[in-house]
């Protein structure tokens, strides 16, 4: 006899001592709100969220075992004709086939004030639609009926989460609309292990935790079987438990406005999040989802479609991969050779995500997500010998973690060892190469998978952008001017490049076009070259002549300084930040211009050299204006940003220092006849 | 020996068999190199045949060959099939060859994407879509789709339009029509000159066209849409049958007719909205006013939720349910608006047309349903007027270049007929500024403008109007704007007229507006209203260019020298004239003040491609004009 389940089962009637605190009842609303026509704190809002409470539970519900459920209780008011669109619901729902989650409970109340008194309009049924979006995706629609500026409407449904432990929805305090209160209650049994996290650059109004015992009956079904029979048992045993609450107030929250230079929306407004890591009940053992970065290094390592595939068996690989690197000796070589080889020949189909379908599959479509295109490039360097090891992470769009969470992560490159040296590698993207990630993956760290314990890189403080403008230029007599233009770039400036010039079928055109559209320059020659090739550095050698970069006016010529990289326009305009201004990365551009005097001319007056440096060296900026001998005149302009993120703080100071860049190369090189 | 031979034989037959499946399906090598040049993708072989059972069973039976050639053709070489519940679609085969035409990956029916369709607005509607995106690394390759697509019934056959995007080259395509059970179509061909007519296949095949050997077409700056020139067969019903109703498309009187019985009993309004409605109008001499009361009152209390459902978009929400949750679709609200007028005693009518800048053409002698959206015609003692009744902004009796100058179906039960909209001119359309900037001696300026909007001008900032002059600051800043300004007033007034007008008012401190170096200011002549870019140059272009809005601009700026100094060099001014519009700005020096002045009246029109070289040439002129520099000397 061995017994196949143990299923300890709850009957649990929890009520808890919390109620909302600010005693706000369904369908009653107070005139006040109605008759309210601006909110005084933010008076541009079109709307404003006056109420929210939101609770996440896990309960028992007898006959189906644990369930998670959300209710929401939302209170909004339209206050400008822009704002009726807050009166349009989408709720998302989770599906897998047999369990779908599902809205119940949903009332919607429209409120107005028609000649002082209070009129309802109440949501029907039938005005709610729900239909499938995808697979795994279905959503329920609603527009509210009779809204109006002035309305104020009343929302409130719950969500049967069924099982779906890990679907517990973000809080989100802060809206595109400002939110005058806003209450969130999480309360889960001892037995669910989840971890909270919390991003926003606001404050709470308050913020307690507690410790709810319960004291409950439960039945606990045994089954047994003893050669085919099974026998079920049932027992029932009172025990005591602790559901642990999570409590939040939030008031006075403003609208989130999305600034210049950040990353996803997601990193800055203000929420809690919760990440179920295990499950264990009394007597039973822990089912564990992710609980630290050990364990989740640990569980990549053993995980299906991850550790599996990328330190798996790639044997059926190794003749490709031996003829790929046939009678090839240097390490760089080779490992340049599978890198194109991947690259080239595997379609990556724009999915992130950091689990694969397996390396078979991967050679088979040739194509992949981004895990399948990087594994195959894996298991061809393990096979020639290097040692290579996974790196996942959580891309700009995707937003930061602060908290250990596998579900953060949603990228996956590779850290290879070459010649004592760590190398990163991506073959997904077309538009990086050898140790370079994608833009999109600067964002916090990196976590390397494989070894005895994680191991982190910091993906902020990894590139950089350089790129440099140097031309030589002849002035005529007449004042027209004609010469050579290079430029080279680097880094993060050459993958952008890459990616501006991949819009174009071929780099033929993209010359074409750039001529084209230069209506300042007529080119004669323009050569361009390292667009598909691995070494990190682009370059353009142009022979051009000139319109429109000097005034011709009697005894006097007039010559704007810079030719091939001036900054027109300022790129920081508003007076004050909120958030953190997030390059991505390091950069320098410098340019410097050679202007050979035409005969008969004589430098008349030259602008002043100027050299900002902003605190720590943080961002530094030189202009000079020089005379080489009589007839030469060298303009130089170096700016270097010398960290990824500025503080909101260093904002004023950032925002002035390019005021002043594009003061000094407004000024003018001045040339008079002798 | 027989039976030998017979073996052989069969070895010979099977061989053959093996032999012919195994060869290279439409390898890139055999594509003509003409049809590479500018390609993205080639169309190798495209069959469409449409079959006409009855009003109710309508087929496409597709088979299309496609060669992706680069990265950019990629969308080319993906199925995309939006349906509903009127069609079924029938994927019967889904290959992918390599260039050498070997067979790469054959898709299962479970591999094909399917999921709804978000057109960006509609709240709901049953619309979704089939995918299948091949995802191949190495360029070129080739797909083949088999697909049928079954119709309970059409109004809007799809156009047969095989060159329907840029870089796209045609190996061969033909298009056939076979009609069963002597159903009748319309048929009108669109630059046809390529296309080959072909004979009758057999008795039920009426129309067969083929195109081959078409050469990739390059996308041109300023084009006119590639619609206009490329070739197409739109074919259009005469009876059909559109989710069980019946109608005949062969006139617009008839077509008009079959939305009017979607439409005709929606009217019904609550007694008490009737009374209110009258209640609301009582004061109003006459039904000009009347319809303005009505309107306002449409704007205030509903709001546009694209609900796509009933007889597959066309069929209203009743006005009983309108005036209940107070949204509504365009016809929804058109409706309601239409019953509300019919309360008061005024006609009016529901009028569909085709909306958007750049929207396609109604052809007035081909009746078809090429509509997407609905607006309100009412007729008046002095004048007709149209209503858009999906915005809650938008001023009193003005379309706007969403739905101007063009042709429209007005639905009036057996007397519907085309109509045309109004047309905002090159003097309805205009930007009037005046400024003046004082400059102080360190180059800092203070600038005071007013600029007055009009007629289709008045779109571009129409959404300023509603906001605090926080948010006005803020979007100044954010589009551009000028460098180192702090605002210290901005505001936005309209006024009632018959085109809309606005005006704008700032109040802004520029910081280093001039450039100061040593003894010398560099100061722009123009920083009020500069042209930004110029078109890209073009050496040989092929197509004619086109410019969407007529429109004039007139800007007068009164420039207040710092105390000490003395204008070292002042821009000659200019007077450009050409087929596109004139240009003229000139500068007068007077004292310590500089007076500035600038016109810019531009001629939307299409223009031929021999022209464009001229068009490039003035735009640039303007724009070097824009960016001319005043040099100030100490005294």
């Amino acid at each position: 006899m061995k017994s196949l389940l143990l299923f300890p089962l709850f009957l649990l009637i929890v009520s808890f001592a919390y109620c909302n605190e600010k005693n706000i009842k369904f369908g009653k609303v107070d005139k006040e709100d109605l008759e309210m026509t601006v909110y005084d704190k933010d008076t541009t809002a079109v709307a404003v969220v006056l109420y929210e409470y939101g609770d996440s539970e896990i309960e028992y519900i007898p006959n189906s075992g644990w369930r998670l459920s959300f209710s929401v209780h939302r209170r909004i008011k339209i206050l400008k004709k822009e704002g009726v669109e807050y009166a349009d619901f989408q709720i998302g729902l989770s599906k897998d086939g047999s369990y779908d989650e599902e809205v119940n409970g949903l009332k919607a109340i429209t409120f107005n004030l028609e000649n002082g008194k209070i009129e309802k309009t109440e949501l029907s049924n039938k005005d709610v639609h729900l239909d499938d979006v995808n697979r795994y995706y279905q959503q329920e629609t609603f527009s509210m009926p009779n809204v109006k500026v002035g309305s104020v409407l009343d929302i409130k449904y719950s969500i049967d989460c069924k099982a779906f432990f890990r679907n517990m929805r973000p809080w989100m305090f802060q809206h595109s609309i400002p939110t005058v209160y806003s209450e969130y209650l999480v309360t889960i049994p001892e037995y669910f292990m989840f971890r909270k996290f919390t991003l926003g650059f606001e404050k709470y109004a308050s913020y307690e935790e507690g410790n709810i015992p319960v004291s409950k009956v439960i039945v606990s079904k045994s089954r047994t079987e003893t050669r085919g029979l099974i026998d079920t048992q049932y027992d029932q045993n009172r025990i005591a438990f602790n559901c642990k609450s999570y409590h939040w107030v939030a008031k006075d929250m403003p609208a989130f406005k999305k600034e210049a230079y950040i990353s996803t929306e997601d990193n800055y407004i203000q929420q809690v999040q919760f990440e179920l890591q295990s499950v264990q009940f009394p007597g039973d053992q822990p089912y564990n989802y992710s609980e630290s970065w050990e364990s989740i290094n640990k569980n990549l390592i053993e995980d299906e479609d991850f550790g599996k595939i990328a330190f798996g068996n790639a044997r059926f690989l190794e003749d490709e991969t031996n003829s790929l690197l046939a009678g090839v000796t240097d390490d760089a070589e080779k490992l340049a050779i599978l890198y194109s080889h991947v690259r080239a020949n595997y379609k990556f189909t724009g999915r992130n995500t950091i689990y694969s379908k397996g390396l078979r599959k991967t050679v088979s479509d040739k194509n992949g997500n981004v895990a399948d295109i990087n594994f195959l490039l894996a298991a061809h360097l393990k096979n020639a010998g290097f040692t290579v090891k996974p790196m996942v992470l959580s891309t700009r769009s995707n937003g930061m973690f602060l908290y250990p969470t596998v579900t953060s992560f949603n990228y996956v490159v590779l850290i290879a060892e070459i010649n004592g040296k760590s190398i990163l590698l991506d073959a997904a993207d077309k538009d990086c190469t050898i140790n370079e990630l994608p833009y999109e993956c600067l964002n916090g760290n990196g976590l390397i998978v494989g070894g005895t314990k994680p191991e982190w890189v910091n993906l902020y403080g990894l590139g950089n952008a350089n790129s440099q403008f140097v031309s030589n230029i002849q002035i005529q007599e007449d004042g027209k001017m004609s010469g050579a233009v290079s430029i080279a770039r680097m880094g993060y400036a050459a993958q952008a490049f890459r990616t501006e010039v991949g819009e174009f079928a071929n780099t033929d055109k993209y010359v074409e076009d750039f001529a084209d559209r230069n209506l300042d320059w007529d080119i004669e020659e323009h050569e361009l070259k390292g667009i598909n090739e691995l070494n990190n550095r682009i370059t353009q050698k142009l022979e051009v002549s000139l319109n429109n970069k000097s005034i011709f006016a009697g005894d006097l010529i007039y010559i704007t300084p810079l030719i091939a990289n001036s900054t027109e326009e300022n790129p920081f305009k508003m007076e004050e930040r909120k958030y953190p201004v997030d390059f991505g990365f390091k950069f320098k551009e410098n340019e410097m211009v050679i202007f050979n005097l035409p005969d008969g001319y004589a430098v008349e007056e030259l602008p002043e050299t100027f050299n900002a440096i902003l605190p720590e060296s943080k961002a530094t900026y030189l202009f000079s204006v020089q005379k080489i001998g009589d007839k030469q005149v060298q303009v130089v302009s170096n700016l270097a940003i010398n960290q990824p993120v500025f503080q909101a703080e260093d904002y004023v100071a950032l925002k002035e220092l390019f005021n002043h860049i594009i003061e000094k190369q407004s000024q003018q090189i001045i040339l008079k006849k002798i | 020996m027989i039976l030998k031979h017979y073996f052989l034989i069969l070895i010979f037959v099977c061989v053959g068999f093996v032999l012919d499946a195994k060869e290279a399906f439409y390898p890139v090598s055999e594509i003509n190199p003409l049809l590479l040049v500018n390609a993205n993708s080639v169309v190798r072989d495209s069959k469409i045949l449409l079959e006409i059972h009855s009003e109710r069973k309508v087929s496409y039976k597709v088979r299309e060959v496609i060669t992706v050639l680069t990265e950019n053709g990629e969308s080319e070489g993906v199925l995309y099939i939006p349906y509903d519940s009127n069609r079924t679609i029938d994927i019967k085969e889904a290959v992918v060859y390599d260039k050498n035409g070997s067979e790469i990956k054959k898709f299962k029916n479970s591999e094909i994407y399917d999921q709804r369709y978000f057109d960006g607005f509609s709240l709901y509607s049953d619309a979704r879509f089939k995918r299948i995106t091949p995802n191949v690394s190495n360029y070129p390759y080739t797909v083949l789709y088999e697909y049928t697509i079954d119709l309970n019934g059409i109004i809007d056959y799809y156009d047969w339009t095989p060159i329907d995007s840029y870089y796209k080259s045609i190996e061969q395509a033909s298009y056939s029509i076979r009609l069963h059970n002597d159903m009748k179509v319309r048929i009108r061909e669109n630059n046809i000159d390529d296309v080959e007519k072909k004979d009758a296949e057999d008795d039920d095949v009426q129309h067969s066209w083929e195109l081959k050997d078409q050469f990739a077409i390059e996308r041109e700056p300023y084009a006119i849409p590639i619609y206009e020139h490329v070739p197409t067969i739109m074919v259009a019903p005469t009876e059909f049958s559109y989710f069980g109703t019946d109608g005949n498309l062969s006139t617009w009187q008839s077509y008009g007719q079959w939305i009017w019985q979607l439409i005709e009993d929606k009217t019904t309004l609550p007694d008490e909205r009737i009374q209110f409605l009258k209640e609301l109008t009582q004061g109003q001499k006459d039904d000009l006013g009347k319809v303005k009361a009505i309107y306002n009152y449409l704007q205030q209390e509903t709001r546009y939720v694209s609900v796509q459902l009933g007889i597959g978009g066309f069929e209203p929400l009743s006005a009983q349910k309108v005036d209940e949750v107070k949204y509504g679709d365009c016809k929804a609200l058109v409706n309601y608006m239409r019953a509300m007028l019919d309360a008061v005693g005024i006609n009016s009518y529901y009028t569909l047309i085709n909306a958007g800048k750049t929207a396609e053409k109604i052809i007035p002698d081909f009746p078809s349903q090429d509509f997407n959206h609905v607006i309100l015609c009412v007729p008046v003692e002095s004048d007709t007027v149209f209503l858009e009744c999906t915005s809650q902004f938008s001023p009193f009796a003005f379309l706007g270049s969403f739905t101007d100058d063009r042709l429209a179906l007005l639905i009036n039960k057996d007397k519907s007929h085309l109509i045309r909209t109004p047309k905002y001119n090159g003097n309805n359309n205009l930007w009037k500024s005046s400024a003046s900037v004082v400059v102080d001696n360190q180059g800092n300026a203070v600038v005071n403008d007013t600029v007055l909007y009009t007629g289709l001008q008045y779109e571009f900032i129409e959404d300023e109007l509603r906001k605090t002059t926080e948010e006005q600051i803020e979007d100044e800043l954010k589009e551009g704007g000028i460098n180192g300004a702090t605002y210290k007033n901005i505001s936005y007034t309209s006024e009632e007229s018959q085109l809309p007008t606005a005006t704008r008012i700032r109040e802004i401190e520029v910081a280093r507006y001039a450039a100061k170096m040593g003894d010398r200011f560099f100061m722009p002549v123009n920083i009020i209203n500069q042209s930004s870019t110029t078109p890209k140059r073009e050496k040989n272009r092929t197509y004619p260019f086109r410019m969407n809005l007529s429109y004039s601009d007139v800007d007068n700026v009164q420039m207040q020298l710092p105390e000490g100094y003395t204008i070292e060099y002042l821009p000659e001014g200019a007077t450009i004239t050409s087929d596109f519009g004139s240009f003229q700005y000139a500068l007068k020096a007077d004292g310590n003040t500089i007076s500035y002045m600038r016109k810019n009246a531009v001629n939307a029109g299409t223009y031929q491609p021999e022209k464009y070289a001229d068009f490039v040439e003035y735009m640039k002129k303007i724009y070097d004009a824009d960016n001319q520099k005043i040099i100030l000397k100490k005294l």
